[in-house]
């Protein structure tokens, strides 16, 4: 999509930001998200209503986007994207949000923004605990997939424990705030460190992510064109 | 003569709690930050795999905090703990929200 910004998983997170970053004059938005909407993202998400259960998130986020700014220029895309397709999505766009849910479809937007070189926005909620992390063309740190090689079985996500409500909020706040510094030219506030906030106690940290030699999405494979995930997604 | 193992808190992150027993933050024991997450993994199965690999390096998607300290510019997981030192347990980016 020429210009403007990708948004992968509009749940809590991708929620958030989407209205955010349109009510601050974002004008394209592409929505891009599997699911259907379910029950637990309407404590999270103030883009969906009771009346969208079952919908497809993508298209009830738009619906509801379209109705409060008219000229919004929204691209719903009710998928699950390999890096390949998710880089054809990205080509042309200024900055990507993931908000995903799922560590496959996190590093699907991962692989395909290094791979085009546009700047995205990683975001992730488990419970309390929330954590940002920004990875922009010749940034300082590494990437996703720097620190997650593969998806482990397994390992429980947002998915399996859960989220708070107030806390996705927050998130998707924080991830508009970043993408538009990045939509100004302004260098990122979360560029290559993780900010990890637990809302418990209300403590937070930021965490240099170091680049890992190897790496196929931002290290000496990735300059040559090659790289993970050069298919589509199921 | 050999040092008395310190006694210190360990913070866990949610999506490890579950294998704490629900608990946010646990006492440990032990005279360097590797002896007491082995001893909390004893106590809790599953818990020591999930912060260390199969080398016993942590796991690249795992930063531990001794107090305000990132363990890697601490030497890893040898590093030495005192009385009422806090090892937090950072986990990277598990996934979006629901």
């Amino acid at each position: 999509m020429p210009g403007g910004a990708v948004i992968f998983g509009v749940g809590g997170l991708g929620g958030a930001a989407s209205l955010l970053l349109a009510a601050s004059g974002v004008s394209r938005l592409a929505l891009v998200d599997a699911g259907p909407v379910e029950e637990a993202d309407l404590s999270m998400s103030p883009l969906l209503e009771e009346a969208d259960l079952g919908r497809p998130r993508a298209s009830a986020a738009a619906a509801r986007l379209s109705a409060s700014f008219p000229g919004l220029d929204l691209a719903p895309r009710q998928a699950r994207l390999g890096a390949g397709e998710a880089a054809e999505l990205l080509s042309g766009a200024e900055v990507a949000l993931d908000g995903a849910r799922d560590p496959e479809a996190k590093l699907a937007a991962c692989d395909a923004a290094r791979r085009t070189g546009v700047p995205i926005v990683h975001g992730a909620i488990a419970r309390t605990s929330l954590q940002l992390l920004t990875v922009a063309p010749g940034g300082p740190g590494g990437c996703l997939r720097c620190l997650i090689e593969e998806v482990e079985e397994g390992l429980p996500g947002a998915a399996d424990l859960g989220a708070w409500g107030p806390l996705a909020r927050l998130g998707g706040a924080l991830m508009a705030a970043e993408a538009l510094r990045l939509l100004a030219g302004e260098p990122g506030a979360y560029d290559g460190r993780i900010l990890a906030f637990e809302a418990r106690g209300a403590r937070s940290r930021l965490v240099r992510v170091p680049r890992r030699p190897g790496c196929p999405a931002c290290g000496a494979a990735a300059a040559r064109g090659a790289g993970p995930g050069g298919g589509g997604g199921g | 003569m050999s040092a008395r193992p310190a006694r210190v808190q360990v913070r866990l992150p949610a999506a490890l709690r579950d294998l704490a027993g629900g608990r946010a933050l646990s006492a440990g024991e032990g005279c360097t930050v590797g002896e007491v997450l082995r001893g909390l993994g004893r106590a809790h199965p599953g818990l020591w795999e999930r912060i260390v690999d199969g080398q016993g390096q942590l796991r690249r998607y795992v930063s531990v905090f001794l107090n305000d300290d990132d363990l890697r510019n601490l030497g890893g997981l040898g590093a030495a703990v005192r009385d009422g030192d806090v090892i937090e347990v950072v986990p990277a980016l598990s996934g979006g929200s629901p």
